[in-house]
């Protein structure tokens, strides 16, 4: 029976002595009392564990993480962080398009304004959205004809929008506010909306108008609008 | 994850397939009921597979996108060498969709915040590569999904060892499939997208250098009026008022702020290093219409239980109201002179 108690205060003391001893040297190294210890005695036992708390006190202030995340970075090697609406379940981003084909008559020299799209977004929290959209391919025939991007009436590009009255500004794009135009960005993406909060959902209406010239090859035009919603 | 697509598509492919030979039968049994007798059995069974061709298309064809994805924000802290597993859940609720999970890396450009995507290849070997689960698999793998249709996707995320300390923004994107279908006509496609945001922050020790600060803090449209040493801030059109509020990282992480003007809650906005954003607020906190407003901004960063408090005083004095007033009250200082006069 003596021998059993003498062996379970071994496994008690032996992890402790070996936690302290890893940890003395990598933690508390540079505090000068540290050459008074004696580890082999268990008062000291008791003082190297208040040190080694102590430090993992100030490293859990330092940290942005949470002491239970520090505890879970240092058990998995990782935490996650979920972002949970009101109700407790995760938030979610819901993002539709009322029609995604847009089929158009290619007739030279007459405008046509594809009826509208309407977009909208919501999200179960109240995080806001951005929208963003990219032109994948040229509008064009498989046979290689390119319908060009509209400039407006004078100068409009993917960032800025401008008038599209002209009867001879021909050429295809887009209108947000139903005034003013914009061609799409084919090198990289363009904001079309944003918040930076959402009270139920939000809408954007996006109306394109394809204006072929008169010398317009004739022939059956398609191309890919990439339109993703990010959360904010 | 894969299993489950591939799983999807054989049940899909034997539905259909069964569906196809369950009316081939029908139309073979019932030849002399239901279909013409003019239609010979070869012919009942080009009428099915037309059948099956004009309802395949519009499956596959979709006219309208609407996807929702769940959750919509993961933080990962991760230490070097590890890996981390993330639940995504995809819901359709518009027309079935072939959709894929593409991975984007995000960069905002500039200091408003609009974020540039480009496409994320996993093949270097130092940077953090996305996979379905825990298998090989390329995470962008098409699936069909259903009306009404949720699938859990699980996205593992694993950092080599070599991977750069920092943090790396990332979304997952649930993209319709492009289809050309059979259209005739000319047709611009829109090829709809809903992004979840992963933001990876690799780090040793999990301590992150995570900070912001308020920059700004006001209320638009408004009028300034120097008055005894001061500025009055008064606004005249209380239903056109907005706040701004301009915030920025000053640490070398990412960190999340949130907080409070005044009952409002600031929703969690996140800010990649250096990055400076600005937040605007209407109706929400437009409750008054005339009189003296206090807004006080209480805004967090990250973990940091000490607050950057903020505020900002003005008054509405709304124009109409007030030339109204004038008026009214002029137009009674001649009545009463009149009849002043009058009686005189």
């Amino acid at each position: 029976m003596r021998t059993m108690v003498i062996l379970f205060s071994m496994f008690i003391i032996f992890p402790l002595s070996i936690y302290a001893q890893t940890d003395l040297d990598e933690v508390l190294a540079p505090i000068d009392f540290l050459d008074e210890i004696d580890t082999q005695s268990s008062e000291d036992q008791q003082y190297i564990l208040e040190i080694t708390q102590t430090d993992a006190q100030i490293i859990a202030e330092n940290s942005s993480l949470t002491p239970q995340e520090q505890e879970s970075f240092h058990d998995y090697g990782y935490v996650i962080r979920r972002f949970d609406d009101e109700s407790g379940k995760p938030a979610s981003l819901h993002f539709s398009i009322d029609s995604t084909l847009k089929s158009f008559d290619l007739v030279p020299g007459k405008r046509e304004d594809i009826n509208p799209t309407s977009m909208t977004v919501s999200t179960s929290d109240s995080t806001g959205y951005q929208l963003i959209s990219s032109l994948k391919n040229q509008l064009q025939t498989t046979s290689g004809n390119v319908m060009p991007l509209t400039s407006c009436n004078d100068e409009c590009n993917a960032r800025i929008a401008g008038l599209w009255s002209k009867e001879d500004a021909y050429g295809w794009g887009y209108t947000l506010d139903g005034v003013n135009y914009k061609p799409f960005d084919v090198d990289g993406y363009e904001l079309l909306s944003k918040k930076n909060y959402l009270n139920k959902e939000d809408s954007t209406t996006m109306e394109l108008a394809v204006f072929p010239s008169t010398i317009q090859p004739l022939g059956t035009y398609k191309t890919t609008i990439q339109i993703i919603a990010l959360p904010w | 994850m894969v299993n489950t697509v591939i799983h999807r598509f054989a049940q899909n492919d034997r539905l259909l397939s069964s569906r196809v030979r369950q009316l081939a039968d029908e139309g073979s049994r019932k030849r002399h009921g239901f279909f013409p007798r003019v239609l010979g059995v070869r012919m009942t069974k080009i009428f099915i597979v037309m059948c099956a061709f004009l309802l395949f298309p519009s499956a596959l064809h979709a006219q309208s996108y609407s996807l929702s994805l769940t959750p919509h924000t993961y933080h990962i802290i991760i230490k070097p060498g590890e890996s981390a597993t993330v639940p995504l859940e995809v819901t359709n609720s518009g027309d079935p969709l072939i959709i894929r999970l593409n991975p984007y890396m995000v960069q905002y450009a500039n200091t408003s915040g609009t974020p540039m995507i480009i496409p994320y290849l996993s093949d270097n070997p130092n940077l953090p590569s996305i996979t379905l689960g825990d298998t090989d698999a390329p995470i962008s793998s098409p699936f069909l999904i259903n009306t009404r249709d949720n699938i859990r996707a699980d996205i593992t995320i694993t950092i080599p060892e070599q991977t750069p300390l920092g943090d790396y923004a990332l979304a997952i994107v649930a993209e319709a499939e492009q289809t050309d279908g059979f259209q005739s006509s000319s047709v611009i496609t829109l090829q709809g997208g809903t992004a979840a945001r992963i933001i990876v922050s690799v780090s040793e020790t999990g301590r992150l250098d995570a900070g912001g600060d308020v920059v700004q803090f006001d209320v638009s449209p408004n009028v300034k009026i120097p008055f005894w040493g001061k500025n009055i801030t008064i606004v005249t059109r209380p239903s056109d008022m907005y706040f701004t509020m301009t915030l920025i990282n000053t640490g070398m992480n990412v960190t999340r702020a949130y907080g409070t003007i005044n009952e409002f809650e600031i929703p969690s906005t996140f800010f990649m290093s250096g990055q400076q954003r600005t937040l605007t607020f209407a109706d929400e906190l437009n409750d008054k219409w005339l009189g003296k407003v206090n807004a006080q901004a209480v805004v967090y960063f990250d973990t940091d239980p000490n607050p950057i408090l903020t505020e900002v005083t003005f008054y509405i004095l709304p124009l109409p109201l007030l030339l109204g007033a004038g008026a009214m009250l002029i137009i009674g200082l001649v009545m009463y002179m009149l009849s002043k006069y009058v009686k005189a």
